[in-house]
């Protein structure tokens, strides 16, 4: 799948934040947040638009910026999200952050999914702790208009229960016909009345992904996969899906390295030559096949 | 013909006196800190006239050490008043430059920050260039750190200069004057009769063609590199033993990048309270080790020869495919001012050997 490139962008304001204001916070865990923000400005709001899978640089006046992918599907009007776990410098002060306080915005940046090389496809999401981010944005713009894919599994672990992002949608999916869900926590992670599996995410995956695409009279042919999480989990889940059969290209993975201006000049988010805010975020494994162990 | 006359050696430097006098700001080696820098001048006493290399480069005058990029300012409904800063960027003609550092700057630098390739340009940088005249000065005593002929360059290498000033050899030397752009004719009228045209421009052509083959017969680093760009581009090469054999002694002080022509990489900063202060653009380096580190604990070059093998990777090969410019141009500061002699050269030596023993099936 050839991945669609970012267009140009005018020379003005490369690094001036447009203004948005958090809409709505939803505590997703202990540490993790979701931020519904919509543009102050109305004009900048009516001039915004984004395609899934892209990342943006949120800031903090007087604290920094950082990089979130954007997480709500674009098939939703009036505000978007990001969600981000309590860790560094910035989103330790992100967390303090009140509904209707105002955060600065750059973005869209990066490339993002077709979805028209996505239609007819049976597809595959795993994703590890605050790696949910950048898979949910895709498996809501996919389930806008559910009837044009094929079959839709959904893999998402954490170390705990409580470490679980997006409970609420998992729950709802769980409830749909037309949806596998699979939710697993680490081993040692479980409380009594756990309901999901235990393991770690590429275990889970290669040994209930196969059965339940099986059990729809599917192989792994005709689907791909979308994965995102912590580096160590993502080399399991793409030797995971390798063994199941999985060719590299149908592999879809989100590159979370560190980066501060996105355009492809602060110099930080290179592997080998590749940049990741010019080139990615979005890469397939045969993609990454190619690159340096740099990441 | 780019020959356009000629300046007398003692009167070279009065181009300070008459670009000055006419309003440009003029930067030139001079003394900062105790120490030979590219620098502000306003008259021909100044200068520091003996120089082979000035300890930093001229592209913190394009590419600021620090800058700000905007303020903020909290307003009582909770928004931010963003107010980017008045940006009178002068005309500027940098004096004196090497032509290593004006590629690396106005050819390599301009790649990066320009928006050719990849579609965003950063006018912070744009702007400056576009009101920058490099008038360069051939040299003619490389130093033994020297090494721009093996980058494919030259002590007499005119590109990206507006004006090249190459002096003769001989007994009466004069300094020959090359124009390579309208930014250059245009500065040639400042100058007025400080450029004599009374020699034939054949005769100079030549004179200045023979000083620039003598300089280059004056190096002394002078290697084989065809084959790195080769080594490099092999994946596997990217564990090759020599990464860590030669980079384990660096220090992570970062003096090679901060002094590097070539060298784009930056932070954001804000400094100031919640409700009021500024954001800056600032230096950085890929080999301070907080610069990849995520906030998550994870690094993806942990060691300081990780680091040194992701500049010498940069140089060689990935300022090539990610923005089809020269990474490196010779200079030789950061061989030169290394405090524990890491040499990029000799990584570029040993890939270009390794590569060859490939080739020749050893």
């Amino acid at each position: 799948m050839t991945l669609p490139q970012p267009q140009r962008m005018s020379a003005a304001n490369l690094y001036l934040p447009k203004q948005v204001r958090i809409r709505r916070i939803i505590r997703e865990t202990h540490d993790v947040r979701t931020f519904q923000l919509e543009f102050v400005n109305p004009a900048d709001g009516a001039a915004f638009s984004y395609n899934v899978g892209q990342f943006g640089e949120f800031s903090l006046f007087g604290v920094g910026e950082s990089t979130f992918n954007i997480s709500s599907s674009p098939t939703w009007k009036g505000y978007f999200e990001c969600c981000f776990r309590d860790v560094g410098l910035v989103t330790s002060q992100l967390a303090k952050l009140k509904e209707g306080d105002i955060l600065g915005f750059r973005g869209p940046y990066g490339n993002w999914y077709d979805l028209d090389k996505l239609k007819g496809k049976d597809l595959v999401f795993a994703a590890g702790g605050i790696g949910f981010p950048p898979v949910r944005c895709l498996i809501w713009n996919v389930l806008h208009e559910r009837e044009k894919y094929g079959s839709i599994v959904v893999v998402h672990g954490a170390r705990t229960s409580g470490d679980l992002v997006y409970q609420r949608e998992l729950a709802e999916w769980s409830k749909r016909p037309d949806m596998h869900v699979v939710k697993t926590v680490d081993p040692g992670g479980e409380p009594e009345d756990w309901d999901g599996e235990t393991g770690f995410v590429p275990t889970v995956l290669e040994e209930r992904v196969p059965w339940i695409l099986e059990r729809e009279g599917k192989g792994v042919e005709n689907a791909l996969a979308f994965t995102c999480g912590p580096p160590v989990m993502i080399n399991f889940v793409i030797k995971s899906l390798t063994r199941m059969g999985f060719g590299l290209e149908q592999i879809h993975l989100t590159l979370e390295n560190k980066m501060k201006c996105a355009v492809g000049k602060c110099g930080r988010c290179n592997i080998g030559n590749t940049y990741v805010c010019l080139e990615g975020p979005i890469f397939t494994a045969a993609q990454v096949a190619e690159m340096p162990k740099d990441a | 013909m780019s020959v356009r006359g000629y300046i007398r050696p003692e009167r070279l430097w009065q181009m300070v006196d008459r670009l000055s006098t006419a309003g440009l700001r003029v930067v030139a080696p001079t003394t900062v800190d105790g120490l030979c820098q590219f620098g502000v001048v306003t008259a021909a006493n100044q200068v520091v006239t003996d120089y082979l290399l000035p300890q930093n480069t001229f592209k913190e005058f394009l590419f600021p050490k620090q800058e700000q990029v905007f303020t903020y300012l909290r307003n009582g409904d909770g928004s931010y008043l963003l107010t980017e800063p008045r940006r009178a960027f002068p005309e500027t003609v940098v004096l004196g430059a090497r032509p290593c550092d004006t590629v690396g700057i106005m050819g390599s630098l301009a790649a990066v920050f320009g928006g050719d390739k990849w579609g965003y340009e950063d006018p912070l940088f744009t702007e400056r260039r576009r009101v920058t005249t490099v008038v360069s000065f051939s040299c003619d005593r490389p130093d033994i750190s020297c090494f721009c002929t093996t980058q494919g360059l030259g002590p007499d290498d005119p590109k990206g200069s507006d004006v090249l000033i190459t002096r003769t050899e001989g007994d009466a030397p004069v300094c020959v004057v090359e124009v390579f752009s309208a930014r250059g004719e245009a500065l040639l009228d400042h100058l007025g009769d400080l450029v004599a045209a009374d020699r034939d421009a054949s005769g100079l052509a030549l004179a200045r063609k023979q000083a620039g083959a003598l300089a280059r017969e004056r190096f002394v680093r002078v290697f084989d590199i065809s084959q790195v760009k080769t080594f490099l581009d092999n994946p596997g090469n990217f564990d090759d033993e020599m990464f860590e054999r030669l980079g384990t002694k660096c220090v992570s002080c970062g003096v090679c990048t901060f002094e590097c022509p070539t060298c784009h990489c930056f932070d954001f900063q804000d400094v100031g309270a919640p409700g009021s202060g500024e954001r800056i653009k600032i230096w950085d380096s890929c080999q301070l080790p907080d610069f990849t580190l995520h906030a998550s604990g994870h690094q993806p070059r942990k060691t300081s020869w990780e680091r040194y093998r992701n500049r010498f990777l940069c140089k060689f090969k990935i300022y090539e495919d990610a923005f089809e410019a020269l990474g490196c141009t010779g200079c030789g500061r950061c061989v030169r001012d290394c405090p524990v002699h890491v040499d990029i050269t000799s990584y570029a030596m040993q890939a270009n050997k390794k590569q060859q023993l490939v080739q020749i099936g050893a």
